[in-house]
């Protein structure tokens, strides 16, 4: 269990002494911080979200934010829920994901693009 | 002199696409003004994606040949042409002679054709070449030359681009993308067929009312919509199928290896093309800053990939359904000669139908049928240019010749326009004539119909508002 990236022992066992595994976790977490997931999202989990999660690898690198960027298709949404913080979607989402969704088209036109970077970093570093 | 040439095109041709690209790729992210390290790195991504696609390719020709194999023998089906999906298509066309020329044949050829005003549509969805690509090389292939082939890639990037202008208030007013048309040559051919089937559709008594919920459906076959489990499902039953259950230890090991390794090459491959893909982000950022510089002010559209639209519940809720029907379509049709056995591009049929939802208004029972007729007959299409797309594939490096199982792919072997074009270039050099000419006629006609268009909007903007007011 503690061997995935994205079960944080703290809220796994609030109340027990965590497993001796931890202390090792933490250290790479940096303290009790968890990385912020961004899940970007397409038609083909390939083709359009591969630019938009490059460009915001590069972006929040520079920023010295330590994201976790992952790719998926819109269909992937369908049966289960997404694990992650924030969306960035260059399509429609289906209505019952609760995660708030930011839209990706200026990743592919360039329009309007620092300024959806900039977006993206607030959500992210709050 | 000539025998140097030779000698020279030789070496690459041994050498292959995962080395001969990479430097291409470099060089042209030089010329378009990248800086070398990172010219260098998208040029090393693309080779390592080829390698990728190339692994997984072979994983499915070890697997899933047999497997068809077993059925023919047992059933008398012939589903034996594998469909490898556009991940590999994508990466046998980039691969392709025609595919090294590509980026900067067709970026110049789209330049021209908007200083002309012959499109609006300024594609820069770089990676989408690829499809213009494997017309082009399925015609260099048939007619053995490669001026014909990259002249098909051209006539096929003037069709897509004058469908795109003309479907692009489709996209703009029913996705609402402002500015954006989909140059995207497996979604752009088929509003062509379904305006008249729209057409039929709205005088068939029963048809005219019907309609469907996309959120019940979309609920109902979600699980059609995740290629890791859709490939798991299809290996077992494939499996199953072509095995039988005869001797459960080895028949029962043979199908659940199947099955596993159908959800392997369902997940793995997109994943590896994304690297491709990664590869290519530099060289098409650099485009679309030397193209904005070029051209100031100019209004265009921005042609992007139809994935965009994919999201759109009625599409996917379209794509969903069609995903069964177009296995049961296969297997009926195959008594009069399909021989496609759908699987990787079972995950692309929403690209498909991303124009043809808005034609029929979102009406997702005419999208179904509309769907499933242009598979139907796309299967014909797949069929009858497999052995030419095969044996593009194997110059690209990704099937060998010994015992190599034809090959071909639901989205771009089935497509309408790559068949057409294909046909048109297996009659050699005046087929090519013609098919260009009559690219030229429909682009010209295409811009006429768009100037119109802008005409009446400005006219409906000016009684809409009286006082234009600036906006941001």
């Amino acid at each position: 269990m503690c061997l995935t990236p994205q079960s944080s022992s703290l809220t796994l066992y609030p109340h027990t002494q965590p497993p001796a595994c931890t202390y090792v976790r933490m250290g790479v977490d940096e303290g009790f911080s968890v990385k912020k997931k961004v899940l970007v999202i397409c038609g083909t989990g390939v083709a359009t979200s591969t630019v938009v999660a490059t460009k915001i690898r590069d972006s929040m690198a520079q920023r010295g934010l330590d994201v976790d960027v992952r790719q998926g298709k819109v269909m992937d949404l369908l049966s289960g829920t997404a694990d992650a913080d924030l969306i960035v979607a260059t399509t429609q989402i289906p209505d019952s994901v609760t995660i708030p969704v930011v839209a990706g088209l200026p990743f592919l036109t360039g329009m309007g693009l620092p300024a959806t970077l900039d977006d993206i970093a607030a959500r992210l570093s709050a | 002199m000539q025998d140097a040439l030779q000698a020279v095109t030789a070496y690459f041709n041994d050498v292959g696409a995962a080395v001969v690209l990479p430097i291409l790729i470099t060089i042209l992210a030089l010329v378009l003004g990248q800086k070398f390290s990172r010219a260098m790195h998208s040029g090393i991504l693309i080779g390592v994606g080829f390698i990728g696609v190339n692994l997984v390719i072979g994983l499915l020709f070890a697997q899933v040949s047999p497997a068809a194999q077993a059925l023919a023998q047992r059933f008398n089906v012939d589903l034996g042409i594998v469909d490898v999906g556009w991940p590999s298509s994508a990466a046998i066309a980039f691969g392709s002679t025609v595919g090294a020329l590509i980026i900067p044949f067709c970026l110049a050829l789209n330049v021209v054709l908007l200083v002309v005003g012959l499109t609006r549509t300024f594609n820069i969805d770089l990676w989408n070449y690829w499809h213009f690509a494997l017309s082009g090389a399925l015609v260099a292939a048939v007619s053995d030359n490669l001026w014909l082939g990259l002249a098909t890639a051209g006539i096929a990037m003037v069709v897509t681009l004058s469908l795109a202008d003309w479907s692009a208030p489709l996209v703009q007013r029913y996705f609402s993308f402002p500015d954006i048309s989909f140059p995207h040559a497996t979604a752009a051919p088929y509003a062509v067929f379904a305006i008249p089937l729209n057409w039929v559709f709205d005088r068939i008594p029963g048809l005219r009312s019907v309609s469907a919920d996309p959120a019940t459906i979309q609920k109902r076959f979600g699980i059609f919509g995740e290629s890791m489990f859709l490939g798991l499902v299809i290996g077992l039953v494939l499996g199953l199928a072509g095995y039988g259950f005869d001797d459960p230890r080895a028949d029962s090991i043979s199908i659940l290896t199947l099955g596993i390794n159908v959800a392997a090459i369902m997940l793995l491959l997109p994943r590896m093309v994304s690297i491709l893909m990664e590869g290519l982000i530099p060289v098409s950022e650099a485009a679309r800053d030397f193209l904005a510089r070029k051209f100031p002010g100019k209004k265009f559209y921005i042609g992007l990939d139809a994935a965009l639209a994919v999201g759109q519940p009625a599409v996917l809720a379209t794509a969903l359904l069609l995903v069964p029907i177009t296995i049961v379509l296969a297997i009926a049709l195959a008594p009069v000669g399909n021989q496609v056995l759908p699987l990787v591009d079972l995950a692309t049929i929403p690209f498909i139908v991303a124009i043809m939802v808005p034609i029929f208004k979102g009406n997702i029972i005419r999208s179904v049928i509309g769907g499933a007729l242009v598979i139907g007959g796309g299967l014909f299409i797949a069929t009858a240019i497999s052995g030419t797309f095969t044996q593009v594939a194997t110059e690209s490096g990704f099937v060998n010749d010994q015992g190599a199982p034809r090959i071909s792919s639901l989205v771009d072997g089935a497509n309408p326009l790559t068949g057409l074009l294909t046909w048109l270039g297996s009659m050699g050099a005046w087929g090519v004539l013609a098919g260009g000419v009559a690219s030229i006629v429909l682009a010209v006609v295409i811009a006429r119909v768009v100037r119109r268009r802008d005409a009446v909007e400005l006219a409906d903007e000016a009684v809409a508002t009286p006082a234009p007011q600036a906006t941001a």
